[in-house]
């Protein structure tokens, strides 16, 4: 990976391409938030964009795509969890779809502010085993819930197929918020693959 | 995110009765409690009214005093319940609730601990007398209502039981609390001084607190009904939502469920 980076950084940067009618982009990245207590996770969203205007120093895209979201609150990230007691981990997967804009700008216009909504599924599975007292027991609790909201997307390019992405997300509270989670934001490189 | 779950929560309905606030001072503990009171219209004092007694007045701006009220007011109204005086026992610092309703780790088999062994005494030696004093009530018809750590210290009010004294609560209400092994071990000092349990017991948990609290409230509500206490009406509740989300339902069903054992 840091070799790819090192490379794809080196390498000369080309302006945005218009011979393409469609550009991919899969943007990656670690994330922080809060579902029922703080999660930590990744995200890929792969995303078709389709220039829609030119300016003299801007551009703007229509996006469509797919996000895979994974967020794990484990039990270290809650320390009111007594974890000589308690194991195992609440887990959340968003598989969602997701339209929306971006705006190019900037040098070169590297860099880029997306504004999206996304809707799809949630995946929410608790997982634990306790063993206290006389007590040694696992249970799983899972919902399969829909989820859809709205997200940021900050990116910078570095290269031609290489940069930088910052993301802020949030569902609506169309469930609970421990299942389908309150907000998260993250940060990953970008890869501008068309 | 409290915001977020008081924006999805229904009003409180409209109060009914008198509604009034005193200063109470606890000699046990030397400090100061906020008393707030709900006395029903046409008030008699020839008649004994059921006591309903509210945890966590006012904690959280989840407005738990507010709904108990509604509910009584509303449903008395309608002729479904029947009506009753209700006691919120709150504190000029509401976040005081900590030092009173969590019981020790390691529990005194005396119950000599400070927290929920010296908050059970303020209620039954100094608040409780000090209301039935100036108001008409039925013993034989208390009810408790927490919700969170107040859903703990209403279930170690039911696990308090001694047959040899007379029954401070006939009715408890728990809503979504974690249940700390300290009530385990109280179940087990009960089931040993008590060959019954008169009460009507209401439990809830919410769903997507998930399978930590599933497991410790399974493990204690199997105990208490594998005792076959023979007057325990017991109902354990599963609400699909959140902990914000289970205070309104569970306080309307649980006192649903206690009143059914209400004579009028």
């Amino acid at each position: 990976m840091i070799l790819l980076l090192t490379a794809a950084l080196a390498a000369p940067y080309v302006g945005p391409d218009d011979a393409h009618p469609v550009h991919l982009r899969l943007d990656t990245a670690a994330s922080w938030g809060i579902g029922g207590q703080m999660f930590l996770g990744g995200q890929v969203h792969l995303a078709a964009q389709t220039p829609v205007w030119t300016g003299r120093t801007a551009s703007a895209t229509v996006d469509a795509g797919l996000q895979l979201s994974y967020g794990n609150e484990a039990t270290f990230l809650a320390p009111w969890i007594d974890r000589e007691t308690t194991s195992g981990a609440t887990h959340r997967v968003h598989t969602v779809a997701v339209a929306g804009v971006t705006f190019y700008a900037g040098p070169q216009r590297r860099v880029s502010v997306g504004l999206q909504w996304f809707a799809g599924l949630n995946v929410w599975r608790s997982d634990y085993r306790v063993t206290v007292d006389t007590i040694d027991e696992r249970a799983v609790v899972q919902r399969l819930l829909p989820v859809t909201g709205g997200q940021v997307t900050i990116a910078a390019r570095l290269s031609e197929r290489v940069g930088v992405n910052l993301f802020l997300q949030a569902p609506l509270p169309t469930s609970s918020s421990y299942a389908v989670g309150l907000a998260s934001l993250g940060v990953g490189p970008v890869f501008y693959l068309r | 995110m409290l915001p977020l779950l008081l924006a999805c929560s229904p009003a409180p309905l409209d109060a009914t009765g008198a509604l009034s606030e005193e200063t109470f001072y606890s000699e046990l503990l030397d400090d100061d409690y906020l008393l707030r009171l709900r006395v029903p219209p046409g008030y008699d004092a020839d008649t004994a009214l059921p006591l309903v007694v509210q945890l966590d007045p006012t904690y959280a701006g989840l407005e738990e005093y507010a709904r108990t009220v509604g509910f009584v007011s509303q449903r008395a109204a309608a002729g479904d319940w029947p009506d009753a005086i209700v006691l919120g026992v709150d504190y000029p610092d509401p976040s005081t609730r900590h030092r009173d309703y969590t019981p020790a780790d390691e529990p005194d088999p005396a119950f000599g601990d400070p927290g929920a062994d010296t908050f059970y005494r303020v209620l039954k030696e100094e608040i409780l007398p000090h209301i039935e004093a100036s108001w008409s009530v039925d013993p034989a018809h208390r009810t408790i209502v927490g919700h969170s750590n107040g859903g703990i210290f209403a279930s170690y009010t039911a696990l308090r039981y001694d047959p040899a004294e007379p029954t401070l609560f006939s009715g408890v209400v728990a809503a979504d609390f974690g249940v700390p092994t300290a009530l385990l071990t109280y179940e087990g000092w009960l089931a040993e001084r008590a060959d019954d349990l008169p009460l009507r017991w209401y439990n809830t948990r919410a769903v997507f607190n998930g399978a930590t609290q599933q497991i410790l409230h399974e493990a204690l509500f199997d105990r208490v009904r594998g005792r076959g206490w023979p007057s325990l009406a017991l109902e354990t509740v599963v609400l699909e939502t959140d902990h914000g989300g289970a205070v309104s339902p569970s306080f309307e069903q649980g006192l649903d469920f206690v009143f059914a054992g209400v004579t009028r």
